[in-house]
């Protein structure tokens, strides 16, 4: 049972802790576990310890998230692999992540919540932040690729044009 | 009063992170409240899980006294905050640095990431770099694995010893028939130089299924020279043809050399009425014993052709979808050539003889052949009562 007004701290990697109600806590599948399961005290959850390592900034914008979905329906429904698309972000949740893009280090942002909505179990968060990599990668070149995922070629010649013939059932 | 029953109850007490010298870790104390009779074990599990560190690499300590799985609270004589201490024997293995870059996001959420991709961009990454490729092809292994559990409990229930094998192979050909590099990762993978497919084993265990039909006709020249060592013991039961093309069905007659007759095989879907000599040829050489047409174009050539099958193969069936295209082709059946071709027949099953033909139609064919009763011809799929099995 899940009472409102329960409040659940959360501790940080930085040593910041946050409290916050019940009803934002129940999206998280390892907070939840953390209070049921796991016989925390005082529902104080230490995100620093070493599974989950969530930082303070990432920490906030989790929470912002979880504050604009707690009235999600749980449990988030499972889509099968036929039904997953990336195009069907919520409104509010473009605008939430275009917020990053304007800085430097936007994919760090990305990638930074997306391990924290991984290790947290926060499916809807997890779903939305992973169609937004994906629909930033979908479609593009190999070179865009590269750039985008700020990633070197490492492969020789040889190497590459095996992987061109492997791939050549799904080009043109 | 509820007070007092709660601190009968319930423990206070905190597990302390015993920091070694050179152990870059810093785990926070983490305060449990529990009940008093609760197994350390749990508790153990649950300091394991929130702290990520194995619980095999973790040694309890409670008043210089190792605890034990069995210890409750009481059993040790804890009392209100007690500390336990944890010390860590060697390096758990478990990496959890915030990732900066997207490859060393965690495992499971690569995959989860993966699964957003469209097929064309998510092949494309293997373009990247030598990791990205590592994680896409990951990304396949694991979406195997995960089908591939499904299907092994099937086979363990029948208890087939090569369970593994012939799920993983029918798996690939069933799913991804396209990506033939994808048959490669797997093999790779499972090592599954020869998946020898034991016929002693049960029904299900031997069954593979080889779709040829969607790979581009380029490709299949490559994939043959690729599989065809690999499946020189194995028996092909099924092989679907879902759209025929006379360029395909030929260079599938090279797989047929050795020992991998399918039994079954199955044309389909967009068959057209020019590949039918090829599918013929096909037939002969396959030797099958079942041959399915599905949506096959009945035709008045096609039926003749059918014709000259009668003596190689045992059983036949022609289904046809209850979609428009097969009604349209309905009309157009020619009735003479058919029963023709039927009375030359062993076995033959209609399925859906509704979408075949008309209800006059079918009236005159049971009438044709009440007086033949040796042959066995059986409609099935009917939806009413009528009893149309001759």
């Amino acid at each position: 049972r899940i009472y409102p007004l329960m409040r659940v701290t959360l501790t940080t990697s930085d040593g910041a802790s946050v409290t916050v109600s019940r009803q934002l806590t129940k999206h998280s599948g390892f907070i939840e576990k953390a209070i049921t399961d796991m016989a925390v005290d005082d529902n104080a959850v230490p995100l620093s310890a070493v599974a989950v390592d969530v930082d303070d900034a990432t920490l906030k914008l989790v929470i912002e998230w979880l504050t604009e979905h707690r009235d999600d329906a749980l449990p988030y429904p499972e889509k099968t692999d036929e039904e997953r698309r990336a195009d069907d972000i919520p409104a509010w949740d473009q605008a939430f992540v275009q917020k990053w893009d304007t800085k430097e280090d936007q994919q760090q942002t990305l990638y930074a919540v997306i391990t924290a909505a991984d290790k947290l179990d926060i499916k809807g968060l997890l779903d939305m932040t992973c169609k937004t990599l994906a629909n930033k990668i979908n479609g593009k070149t190999v070179e865009e690729m590269r750039e985008i995922l700020q990633l070197e070629c490492d492969f020789t010649e040889e190497e590459l044009a095996e992987i061109r013939k492997e791939n050549a059932w799904c080009e043109n | 009063m509820g007070n007092n029953q709660e601190e009968a109850q319930y423990i206070r007490f905190i597990v302390k992170y015993a920091k070694m010298e050179e152990d870059g870790q810093d785990v926070k104390d983490i305060p449990f409240r529990v009940k008093y009779g609760i197994d350390m074990g749990k508790l153990k599990r649950s300091y394991a899980a929130l702290s990520g560190i194995s619980v095999k690499c973790l040694v309890f300590l409670f008043d210089g006294r190792r605890v034990t799985d069995d210890d409750t609270p009481r059993s040790m004589e804890m009392e209100e905050d007690d500390v336990i201490e944890v010390y860590q024997l060697y390096e758990s293995r478990m990496n959890n640095a915030t990732s900066a870059e997207l490859l060393s996001l965690p495992r499971q959420a690569m995959n989860h990431i993966c699964s957003f991709f469209d097929k064309k961009s998510l092949v494309r990454i293997r373009q990247v770099s030598k990791k990205a490729k590592g994680t896409v092809d990951g990304f396949f292994v694991h979406v195997v694995m995960r089908t591939q559990n499904t299907v092994m409990d099937t086979f363990s229930v029948e208890g087939t010893d090569n369970g593994l094998q012939s799920a993983v192979f029918r798996f690939l050909f069933f799913t991804c028939p396209r990506s033939y590099f994808f048959w490669k990762i797997c093999f790779d993978e499972f090592a599954l130089t020869r998946p020898y497919i034991d016929v002693q084993t049960s029904t299900q265990g031997h069954m593979s299924t080889l779709t040829a039909s969607t790979i581009r006709p380029r490709l299949i020249e490559e994939f043959i020279e690729f599989i065809k060592p690999r499946i020189h013991l194995t028996q092909i039961r099924y092989l679907t043809f879902t759209s025929c093309h006379s360029a395909v069905i030929n260079k599938c007659l090279n797989i047929l050399e050795g020992k991998t007759v399918p039994n079954q095989i199955i044309f389909g879907l967009d068959s057209t009425t020019a590949a039918v000599p090829d599918c013929l040829d096909f037939i002969r050489t396959s030797q099958a014993e079942i041959v399915n047409f599905d949506n096959f174009p009945l035709t008045e050539v096609s039926i003749l052709l059918l014709f000259q099958l009668t003596e190689l193969v045992e059983r036949m069936t022609i289904s046809v979808n209850r979609d428009r295209r097969g009604l349209s082709t309905i009309p157009t059946l020619p009735f003479s050539a058919l029963t023709h071709f039927l009375s030359r027949c062993n076995n033959f099953t209609f399925v859906d003889p509704y979408t075949l033909f008309t209800l006059e139609a079918a009236e005159k064919l049971i009438q044709f052949f009440h007086h033949k009763d040796e042959r066995k011809i059986e409609f099935s799929g009917l939806t009413d009562a009528d009893p149309m099995v001759v």
